[in-house]
């Protein structure tokens, strides 16, 4: 008696999430199945082509420079995201006047895409105000060779450039996320460290670190996403050609759209996914190890 | 307990009864609409048929309650065409002697009455001074009673300036005439020309109607509601307005069947609501539309694809509500149809063509027009991927056109113009066109030279057909253009010319942009090597002599000047890649253009003005011809040899759901026709056919039916006459002979054009060198090859 009457408890249970889960299959998980079936055919007449879509994905040297470029950013551009975003979090922590700190930083969110390109552009075109800056600077020193200002969006500048926005129009956010990790901290357990001569290496170390191990992941996850989610800005700033230490994964996709090049676009598609899962799996296997 | 269970259970089963129910309900629900059931096609539609016009230059309608309308236009008689089709003309011989020279806006009442703006006639200095004084390009005003009384009228009013011109006039059914400026709407007194403002508009008002006391006035997104009894406006129709603003590209005309007005008798049929209710009209380009006054809803009676109004050719000027549930459509280019249901069609046509293109193309929108026409039983839709009413760029374009491929909606016909071609045939998108093309080529009706620069080198197929071709082309001073050879040879006659005249522009480019129009197509296709790479020399000669041409014509010109030029072309919306010949007093650039480049397009032969716009063939030679020997003209060349500019590209979709009619319509196209109608009428923005007989059509037009041409000088509207000189065998053999040397296609929306043309502007900036450039482009390019 009590088994069925768990089985119907289960049974409702399932129908309430019924509806969502329909909404994933019909929206998420039945269109990627048809892309990973994509993936082993031809774009233009649908002949199965096993695994060759894969291999022309990896011996592409478009898809190795963006795979390189996309590391690259995503290696440098996340940690120091969490890194600064966690350093003004742990200054900002203790100040009375944090509202108007954070409100101020939450602006760049505000921004809209288009502005902020046109603030960049008049920033750092070859002829913008950081270019003129440097030729006057120049031009009152003597000494100092003359400069002839650089053109930062088609020279190695170009990935400091974007790194630069992104830090820029993210850290709010993540600072907002990090106060909110760090408030829900018990303060009685900090305290007693402080009573018992804890330093504050120690304190960080011992209790602060550990505590904040779910807002890392969260953070990590948001941050990799929003990566992902700069190659607007990188777009409309440089076009779909950019110079090519910020010619990301999204630009090959969206250029293989363009190129009508659906057998690739569907192999790099399933292959992002994987990746991502895997990513994903390993950060959160972390977070179980640490007790997260 | 027992009783408890026995509840429980019965309270189960009428849950699962209920369940039960529900779900074969459902099921029978789906199972009736899956049915197999015959469909039954509904029949009756709208169709046109044309009206023969009475007399050629009209240019206004009328339409009057009783079924009649009047005619009348800048250079015609006020004509009356009767119900029954008798045609009237109302002599205005006191026009010549009235100080009248071209009539711009009208207005004519139901009984006769003309209103009409006008510039007049100077004979002195003196006379034009004063005119000008007041504002330069203003009208003045005419008014002619019913009964033929007429005077000049001089308008005025605390806020009417003279400077003001009224576009619009309509008479009300009252007899008081309203009239329209750019920004706002006036009655006007005719007697008196006391002049009072009503109301002000966001843009034009093109458009008057009159619902009893209510005036409708439609400007280019909104109807303003005037109520003329209370004199004050009414409140926006939500419901009117919402179709104004969605319905942007090309007029509406408005017509109104009032069941309870005097007119009933005639125009009771078509208010065929059967109750007392107003019926308002709408025309457009989408279709024809009904409206009863007040209600909630615009309903479509007739789309606009399967009619008349769809045609992109013409726009719609003046509807008129007939018997028996039909309609007078005027049109500017002085053409007329007559729509009427016909039960007999069926109200959707069973077979469906669909053609596609990037952006709006005249000549294609009017193809399908006549396929339409010809076959009943097909509608035809053309779809353009940036329709100009909103803001989608090329690439959203791309992406939508390749979201549907992939989808599985394929177009019948796609119009490849700024699509790349060989993408969309590599991915087997497009049909190869040999076997289409083998029976033209066996008769030698089509140039095989211009089909074979379309040829794929890779698959060494034809996947699209250019319907016309432009030929690059000098006309110039024979010391500066004489045997002008490639880049080297255009640079040497400009340094020559600029020598001689350090002031003043060169060649015809105000903006870079111009320049590159002219250098690109003549030197892009040779910027490819055999395997496909970038030759990198070419380019950075290209951008070497681009810098040159560049500097050359920027030395006559200070910035304020260049200013000055690009400010009037913008306001003229000239299209600068047509030669230009600007050396003679008539002309409204400045300075003198000392070497004309361009594109050689069609043979059309209406003269309307003396601006000296080198488009067409016959008159570049008149005008030409004026230096005599001293002046000479010539194929273009720039690092690719015998260079042509295609246009309309039309290719066959390989999966498309009706070859058969997609084939029937690029027939259609290829049709001597149609390809006559770009080539001698210049319509829709001309081009040299690709089909030879179309071509040699040009020796079939009587040479000697203009001996001169009539125009207006610029600067005093005065009239003038200039002689035409027809062109010579000889030099229509030439133009016989280049058509038949050119094979080297140039294309646009290629991804190597975009990227020359983006880092090009860097290059003339000076922020990159000619060799920077090139490297630039290649890295570029690189990436795009590896893709």
């Amino acid at each position: 008696m009590k088994g069925k009457w768990r089985f119907r408890w289960m049974n409702r249970r399932l129908l309430f999430l019924l509806p969502g889960f329909a909404g994933v299959m019909v929206f998420y998980l039945l269109p990627f199945l048809e892309v990973v079936r994509r993936s082993f055919l031809r774009s233009g007449n649908r002949a199965f082509v096993g695994m060759d879509n894969y291999n022309a994905v990896f011996h592409n040297a478009a898809f190795v420079l963006a795979v390189r470029n996309t590391a690259v950013y995503m290696a440098v551009g996340v940690p120091l995201l969490m890194v600064i975003s966690l350093l003004l979090a742990m200054l900002l922590r203790n100040l009375t006047t944090k509202r108007k700190f954070v409100s101020a930083m939450l602006l760049p969110m505000a921004v809209p895409a288009a502005v902020m390109v046109l603030v960049l552009r008049i920033l750092i075109d070859r002829q913008g105000a950081v270019n003129g800056m440097l030729a006057g600077i120049t031009e009152h020193f003597a000494s100092l060779p003359v400069f002839e200002g650089i053109d930062y969006l088609n020279s190695g500048w170009a990935i400091v450039i974007v790194l630069c926005s992104f830090l820029w129009k993210n850290t709010g956010y993540m600072v907002i996320l990090w106060l909110a990790g760090l408030s829900a901290l018990p303060k009685e357990v900090e305290e007693a460290a402080r009573v018992d001569g804890a330093n504050k290496w120690q304190n960080w170390h011992y209790i602060i670190r550990p505590g904040l191990s779910g807002t890392t992941f969260t953070i990590g996850m948001l941050s990799v996403l929003q990566i992902f989610k700069s190659y607007r800005e990188v777009w409309m700033v440089a076009g779909s050609y950019p110079q090519e230490n910020i010619y990301f994964l999204q630009h090959l996709l969206q250029n293989w759209y363009l190129k009508l090049e659906f057998d690739r676009m569907a192999a790099l598609t399933v292959l992002l996914s994987l990746v991502l899962l895997v990513v994903c799996l390993c950060l959160q296997k972390r977070l179980e190890q640490n007790g997260g | 307990m027992k009783f408890r269970e026995r509840l429980r259970g019965k309270r189960e089963n009428v849950k699962h009864g209920i369940w039960r129910a529900v779900c074969a309900a459902a099921c029978a629900m789906i199972l009736s609409a899956c049915g197999s059931k015959e469909e039954e096609i509904p029949m009756g539609r709208y169709a046109d048929r044309e009206v023969k016009m009475p007399g050629a230059g009209f240019e206004y309608m009328h339409s009057c309650p009783d079924g009649s309308y009047y005619l009348f236009g800048n250079d015609v008689d006020l004509t009356h065409v009767a119900a029954d089709g008798t045609v009237s003309s109302d002599k205005w011989d006191w026009e010549n002697n009235a100080n009248i020279h071209v009539k711009f806006s009208y207005g004519v009442s139901n009984g006769g009455a003309v209103i009409f703006g006008y510039t007049p006639m100077f004979y002195s200095d003196e006379e034009y001074e004063a005119y000008a004084a007041e504002g330069d390009s203003r009208y003045l005003y005419y008014y002619v009673s019913e009964e033929g009384d007429r005077h000049p009228l001089e308008l005025y009013g605390p806020d009417y300036r003279k400077a003001t011109n009224l576009e619009e006039f309509a008479f009300a059914p009252d007899g008081r005439v309203y009239a329209a400026s750019a920004s706002c709407v006036y009655r006007i007194n005719v007697e008196s020309g006391e002049t009072e403002s009503l109301f002000t508009t966001q843009s034009q008002v093109r458009e008057f109607a009159f619902v009893g006391d209510t005036m409708l006035a439609l400007d280019k997104d909104k109807v303003y509601l005037y109520d003329m009894a209370g004199e004050k406006p009414l409140e926006d129709n939500s419901v009117l307005n919402e179709f104004a603003a969605s319905h942007q590209s090309g007029r509406i005309v408005l017509a109104v069947a009032d069941q309870a007005s005097d007119a009933a008798d005639n125009q009771a049929a078509a208010a065929v609501d059967g109750d007392n209710s107003t019926v308002l009209y709408l025309a457009c380009r989408t279709g024809l539309y009904r409206y009863v006054w007040d209600g909630s809803v615009i309903e479509q009676i007739a789309d606009g694809q399967m009619i008349a109004l769809g045609d992109s050719q013409y726009n719609p000027y003046a509807l008129q509500i007939l018997d028996n549930e039909q309609f007078r459509v005027y049109f500017s280019g002085n053409y007329m149809v007559e729509m009427y249901y016909d039960e007999t069609l069926p109200a959707r046509p069973s077979k469906e063509l669909t053609v596609y293109s990037l952006e709006e193309n005249g000549r294609v929108r009017y193809a399908g027009r006549l396929f339409q026409k010809e076959h009943p039983d097909v509608l035809v839709k053309y779809e353009t991927g940036m329709d100009g009413d909103n803001a989608v760029s090329r690439e959203d374009a791309l992406k939508n056109l390749n979201t549907r491929i992939l989808a599985g909606e394929v177009p019948d016909v796609i119009i490849l113009d700024d699509i790349d071609m060989e993408q969309y045939a590599d991915k087997g998108i497009l049909r190869e066109l040999d076997d289409f093309l083998a029976p033209y080529e066996e008769e030698g009706i089509l140039y095989q030279n211009i089909l074979e620069g379309m040829r794929m080198t890779e698959k060494n197929k034809i996947y699209g057909v250019p319907m016309t071709v432009e030929l690059p082309l000098y006309l110039g001073e024979k010391k500066y253009v004489n045997d002008m050879q490639g880049l080297d040879g255009i640079i040497a006659g400009a340094e020559l010319a600029r020598e001689e005249h350090p002031e003043g522009p060169l060649i015809d480019t105000p903006f870079q942009e111009n320049l590159f129009n002219i250098i690109i197509p003549i030197c892009l296709p040779a910027w490819s090597k055999e395997d496909g790479s970038l030759d990198t020399e070419s380019l950075t000669k290209f951008y070497q002599a681009a810098v040159r041409l560049w500097e050359l014509d920027s030395e006559g010109l200070s910035e304020e000047e260049r200013l000055k030029w690009q400010q009037n072309l913008e306001d003229e919306g000239s299209d600068l890649t047509n030669i230009m010949f600007v050396q003679y007093e008539d002309y409204y650039n400045i300075g003198e253009t000392w070497i004309a480049l361009g594109y050689l397009k069609n043979a059309w032969y209406g003269i309307t003005n003396l601006h000296t716009r080198m488009e067409n063939y016959r008159d570049d030679y008149s005008y030409y011809k004026e230096l005599e020997d001293e002046a000479v003209y010539g194929r273009m060349t720039g690092q690719a040899g015998n260079v042509y500019r295609a246009r309309t590209i039309t290719g066959l979709c390989e999966q498309a759901p009706e070859p058969d009619l997609g084939e029937e319509f690029m027939e259609l196209l290829l049709s001597d026709g149609m390809m006559q109608k770009w080539w001698l009428e210049g319509q829709f923005d001309g081009g040299i056919p690709i089909r030879k007989e179309s071509v040699a059509s040009i020796l079939d037009i009587n040479n000697h039916a203009f001996a001169e041409i009539k125009g207006w000088n610029a600067n005093d509207i005065s009239q003038m006459y200039k002689e035409i000189f027809w062109p010579t065998e000889e030099e229509l053999q030439w133009l016989f002979d280049t058509m038949e040397e050119s094979n080297c296609c140039y294309r646009t929306g290629t991804l190597l054009e975009e990227t020359v043309r983006e880092v090009g502007f860097r290059v003339l900036e000076g922020e990159l060198t000619p060799e920077e450039g090139a490297k630039e482009v290649e890295r570029k390019m690189a990436i795009s090859m590896d893709e």
